[in-house]
């Protein structure tokens, strides 16, 4: 999906496959193939939270449902902006995509 | 060893396996084995296989640039080879490393190209091991196999670096099994005269870090666990900013006290 495109609270989500996830007290890193290459992502707390929320797939919408009923609303009270940008930030890393 | 008399074969020792140079053009064979010569082997049969550029053309020699610069190449073909021979067996850190003659400690020092391992090597590789100035590689018992390449030595007046033997700057070839002892990620970005700063990299953040300047790595089984165990087993990892590289010295030789 390009940057412009819209998302909707229908907008399929699913959790891409990782190469390696190593979880300690410290906080979570992932190894993601990126091509012929790979590349290791440490995890925000948020990340590693909508990762967990999306698991065997889900939807935006659902998603920031599930994302408050985890972690109550966020500090500004834009529960959608912040769940978009953490979404954002995972398709990136190419642990999320969307469809 | 010399090449082979049929079709000019050379057979270099190179992360633990034996990589052959088919030389296609004779000219090539007497620098090859100059550069070479601190890791020419026997031929193996299992081992991967590169093939130099043909003849230059007809009656024209190369200069002395071209030659550099193919020599160069070459190196780098053996370098791919021999890592991709190795993946899914072995870590394999962009770093040079120098190793303790008498133990076998050995600091892999983590850097980009052209960001000052060879330096390195020159600088503090006399009096110890020269395991590689390019790649370090590791099994998962900290032993490493070496790649003891020829250096790329840039010229006082200028254009391609020379490949060069080691042992024709001065270093020696380690004595005894390296195993890795320490693994630091150089940053020369200090002004000339102010002291080395060493600092200890958080775990994870150390993985992240790591990761572009390994090759291979996703190949082996379960690789950030891996990779987090071999850091946890020898202190973690620190990033040290210098501006010499000498004054690195006491840095090698701390790490190269260590004992198994």
């Amino acid at each position: 999906m390009s940057d412009d495109a819209v998302w909707l609270p229908t907008t399929a989500l699913s959790v891409l496959p990782v190469v390696d996830r190593l979880e300690t007290e410290g906080g979570t890193v992932v190894m993601v193939e990126s091509g012929a290459a790979h590349r290791i992502v440490r995890l925000s707390g948020l990340g590693v939270e909508v990762l967990a929320a999306v698991d065997g797939g889900t939807t935006l919408g659902a998603l920031e449902a599930a994302m408050l009923e985890r972690l109550g609303p966020p500090p500004d009270g834009d529960l959608s902006r912040a769940v978009q940008a953490a979404v954002k930030g995972l398709v990136d890393a190419g642990l999320l995509s969307v469809a | 060893m010399s090449a082979d008399s049929i079709g000019s074969v050379l057979h270099v020792r190179a992360l633990g396996t034996t990589v052959a140079i088919d030389a296609a053009d004779e000219a090539l064979v007497a620098p090859l084995e100059r550069a070479w010569e601190a890791v020419l082997c026997e031929p193996a049969d299992d081992g991967p296989r590169v093939r130099t550029p043909g003849p230059s053309g007809e009656g024209a020699d190369r200069t002395t640039d071209e030659l550099a610069s193919t020599l160069s190449h070459i190196t780098q073909e053996v370098t791919r080879a021999a890592i991709q021979a190795r993946a899914g067996e072995l870590f394999m850190f962009h770093a040079g490393a120098l190793s303790d003659q008498a133990s076998g400690a050995t600091l892999a020092f983590v850097a980009p190209g052209g960001t000052g391992k060879t330096t390195l090597v020159r600088t503090l590789g006399p009096g110890r091991g020269y395991v590689t100035d390019e790649t370090v590689g590791v099994r998962a018992d900290r032993v490493i196999e070496t790649y003891s390449k020829p250096l790329s030595v840039r010229r006082p007046s200028g254009g391609p670096k020379d490949e060069t033997s080691p042992l024709a700057l001065g270093l020696e070839l380690p004595r005894v099994t390296p195993w890795l002892a320490g693994v630091v990620v150089l940053r020369r970005d200090l002004e000339p005269g102010e002291p080395v700063e060493v600092e200890e990299v958080d775990p994870l953040d150390a993985l992240v870090m790591l990761g572009p300047e390994t090759s291979s790595l996703a190949r082996l089984d379960r690789p950030l666990h891996a990779l987090s165990d071999l850091l946890h087993t020898i202190g973690g990892l620190r990033v040290v900013r210098y501006h010499d590289a000498a004054d690195l010295d006491p840095l090698v030789s701390d790490v190269l006290a260590a004992v198994r």
